[in-house]
C-alpha cells in the first residue's frame, strides 16, 4: 500500500487524566483497514488529523434528525451527544442492507429521543431504506436539519428529500482519496460555490461534511453539465 | 555534514535536488502546512492550461501493488487565474517555482509560454507534452519525435531567451532517446523523466474498468525501474542534458538511484500522497547517503553509475 487511509472521526474527548483521546471506528474490509484492525495495541500509527470540515453545530436548540448508512452511522453518536448537550432534539435513522451491518452502540442510543432501524432484507426494524421512512420522521418530528453519512447513493436520495422538505442537509461524503490533504485531486465533487458556480471540490478538505442541497450528484461518469471548465 | 548539496539545472541554481512532482503537490499552499516551500529545491505546479478545466470524472484513482492509477485530466483554474493567484502566492513565500504547462495544440503551448515569458520569479518552465493533440486525433504529443518537437519548439520561440524549458517526456514510447534527441533539438534545455506509464484496473466485482476513463497513468514504487532505465539511457546519449529525474522515489535511497543514473535533480511525487513530508524526509536521506558515499558534492554523484568498474 503505497497510500494513507482516511477515517471518519468517531470521538475525540479527554481522558479523566487530561490525555487526548481520538476515537476510529473502522470495518476491516479493505486492505488498509485491515492492516490497521491487525495492529498490537500500544502500536504506534502515524496519524494526520484533524482534516477538513466537520459537522456544524446550530447556536440554538433544533430539531436534528442524523441519518447513518451502514458502518457510516459511527461518527453520528458524538455529534447526537453534543447536539443534546445544545438542548437540540436529535431523532435518529440507522439503514443497512442487513441487521448485521448496522452500528448502533448501546452508549449511543442513550443520546438520542428516537431510533428507527431500516434493513433492506427485514431482518431488523423496518424493511425497506432510510428515505423511505424520512419523509414521516420528519413530519413527525418537525426536523429543521438533516445529518447524514454514509454511501453516497444513500446521500443523494436523503438530498431529495431535503429539497423537497426545504430543510437544511449536512452531509459526510465518501470519495476515494489519494492524499487526504487537497493535493491530489482525487476526491472531487461537482460542488455549488456561495458564488452559485459548480466546481469538480475536493472532498478531503473542502469535505468530507458538504451542504447536500449543493452537491451535484451524478452517478454517471461523466462531468455534469454545467460544471465549471467542462 | 559539509556535502555541497546544490545542484543546476541549464544553469539555474538549486540549494538542493529535492522538487516536487508535477500535479503531486498543487500550487505548493497545501504542503505549506506541513513545511516551508524553501526547504524545496523547487515547486513545480500542477500543469496549467489556457482555460480553466474540470478534469475528468470520479473514480478518478484506484490503488495498484506499488503504485496507484490516477485519471485528474489536469483539473485546474487556467492560466490567467493561475497567474494572477498561485504565482504571486508562491513569491511570497520565496519558494524557487517551475511551472507546468499543458497544451492541446501545438498553438497552446505557444499561447502559455507568452504569457510566462515576462513573469517575474519563476526559475525554470516544465513543458508536459504527455497530453493528447487534437490536431493528430487525440495522439499524445510526446509519443512522436516531431510532435514532441512541435510543442517544444512552440514554446522556445515564444519564451524568450532567459527562461529554461523542460521537456517532460513519457515513458510510454519504443525509443525514448530518440524522443529526447528531437526535443533536445527543438530547443529544450532540460528533460524531466519520466511521466505516468499508461494503465487499467478492472473491478472485480462490478466488472467494470475501476476508473471513469477506463485508463489512467501509474506511478509510484511500481514503476522506478522503468525510470531508472529511462534517466540511464538517455543520460548515456546525452552526457550534458540537465534531467530531473522521478517515478517512484519514495526514500533517499531511490532517489539516488535516480541520481547515479544521470538525474541533476529528484522530483517527489506519489510519496507526498502517502506521507505530506515525503520530500523532505527524502532530502534528508539523500544528503546523508550521498555523504555515505564519500561525494563532497552532490553533483560528482550525478550519473556516477555510468562509469566502468573498477574505476
Amino acid at each position: 500500500m503505497v497510500l494513507r487511509r482516511a477515517f471518519a472521526i468517531y470521538r475525540a474527548s479527554h481522558r479523566s487524566d487530561g490525555v487526548g483521546l481520538l476515537e476510529l471506528v473502522v470495518a476491516p474490509h479493505g486492505s488498509g483497514s485491515k492492516w490497521l484492525a491487525a495492529q498490537n495495541p500500544g502500536a504506534f500509527v502515524d496519524l494526520i488529523a484533524p482534516l477538513g470540515t466537520a459537522f456544524g453545530i446550530p447556536t440554538e436548540p433544533i430539531n436534528a434528525l442524523l441519518v447513518g448508512g451502514g458502518y457510516g452511522s459511527a461518527p453520528l453518536f458524538a455529534l447526537a451527544e453534543v447536539l443534546k448537550a445544545r438542548g437540540c432534539r436529535v431523532d435518529m435513522v440507522l439503514g443497512a442492507s442487513v441487521a448485521g451491518k448496522i452500528y448502533a452502540p448501546l452508549e449511543g442510543k442513550r443520546s438520542v429521543n428516537s431510533l428507527t432501524i431500516t434493513t433492506e432484507d427485514g431482518s431488523a426494524g423496518v424493511t425497506g431504506r432510510v428515505s423511505d421512512v424520512l419523509p414521516e420522521l420528519i413530519k413527525e418530528h418537525e426536523t429543521d436539519v438533516i445529518y447524514s453519512c454514509g454511501p453516497m447513493a444513500m446521500l443523494e436520495a436523503i438530498t431529495k428529500i431535503s429539497q423537497s422538505h426545504e430543510i437544511l442537509h449536512q452531509c459526510s461524503v465518501e470519495e476515494s482519496m489519494a492524499c487526504g490533504i487537497g493535493v491530489c485531486m482525487t476526491c472531487v465533487l461537482p460542488v455549488a460555490g456561495d458564488d452559485g458556480i459548480i466546481r469538480m471540490t475536493r472532498t478531503c478538505i473542502e469535505g468530507p461534511v458538504m451542504d447536500g442541497n449543493k452537491v451535484l450528484w451524478s452517478r454517471s461518469r461523466e462531468i455534469p453539465e454545467g460544471v465549471w471548465g467542462r | 555534514m559539509n556535502l555541497n548539496y546544490s545542484t543546476s539545472i541549464a544553469g539555474t541554481f538549486f540549494p538542493n535536488p529535492i522538487f516536487t512532482a508535477s500535479g503531486c503537490a498543487g500550487s505548493g499552499k497545501e504542503l505549506s502546512h506541513f513545511f516551508p516551500l524553501t526547504e524545496l529545491g523547487a515547486v513545480v505546479t500542477k500543469s496549467i492550461m489556457i482555460k480553466p478545466r474540470s478534469g475528468r470524472a470520479t473514480p478518478r484513482m484506484a490503488e495498484t501493488p506499488s503504485g496507484m492509477l490516477n485519471s485528474i485530466g489536469l483539473q485546474g483554474p487556467g492560466i490567467d487565474l493561475f497567474l494572477e493567484n498561485d504565482i504571486p502566492w508562491l513569491r511570497d513565500q520565496g519558494a524557487r517555482i517551475i511551472v507546468s504547462i499543458a497544451g492541446e495544440s501545438v498553438d497552446d503551448y505557444a499561447v502559455l509560454s507568452r504569457k510566462l515569458r515576462n513573469v517575474p520569479g519563476i526559475s525554470a518552465v516544465e513543458v508536459n507534452i504527455s497530453c493528447p493533440n487534437v490536431e493528430n486525433r487525440g495522439q499524445v504529443f510526446a509519443c512522436n519525435p516531431e510532435t514532441a518537437a512541435a510543442a517544444i519548439a512552440a514554446a522556445r520561440r515564444n519564451i524568450g531567451g532567459e527562461l529554461p524549458i523542460i521537456a517532460k517526456l513519457s515513458p510510454d514510447v519504443t525509443d525514448i532517446v530518440a524522443i529526447a534527441g528531437s526535443v533536445i533539438d527543438a530547443g529544450a534545455d532540460g528533460l524531466a523523466l519520466i511521466n505516468t506509464l499508461l494503465g487499467m484496473v478492472i473491478d472485480t466485482n462490478s466488472m467494470l474498468p475501476k476508473l471513469s476513463q477506463k485508463t489512467g497513468g501509474l506511478s509510484g514504487p511500481a514503476i522506478r525501474p522503468v525510470a531508472v532505465r529511462a534517466i540511464y539511457q538517455v543520460r548515456a546519449a546525452y552526457p550534458k542534458i540537465p534531467i530531473v529525474g522521478m517515478g517512484g522515489v519514495a526514500n533517499g535511497r531511490d532517489a539516488f538511484e535516480l541520481v547515479l543514473a544521470g538525474a541533476n535533480a529528484i522530483s517527489i511525487g506519489t510519496a507526498t500522497f502517502g506521507d505530506p513530508m515525503s520530500a523532505i524526509r527524502i532530502k534528508n536521506e539523500l544528503e546523508e547517503l550521498c555523504t555515505a558515499r564519500g561525494f563532497n558534492n552532490f553533483s560528482d554523484a550525478i550519473s556516477y553509475a555510468h562509469r566502468s568498474e573498477g574505476e
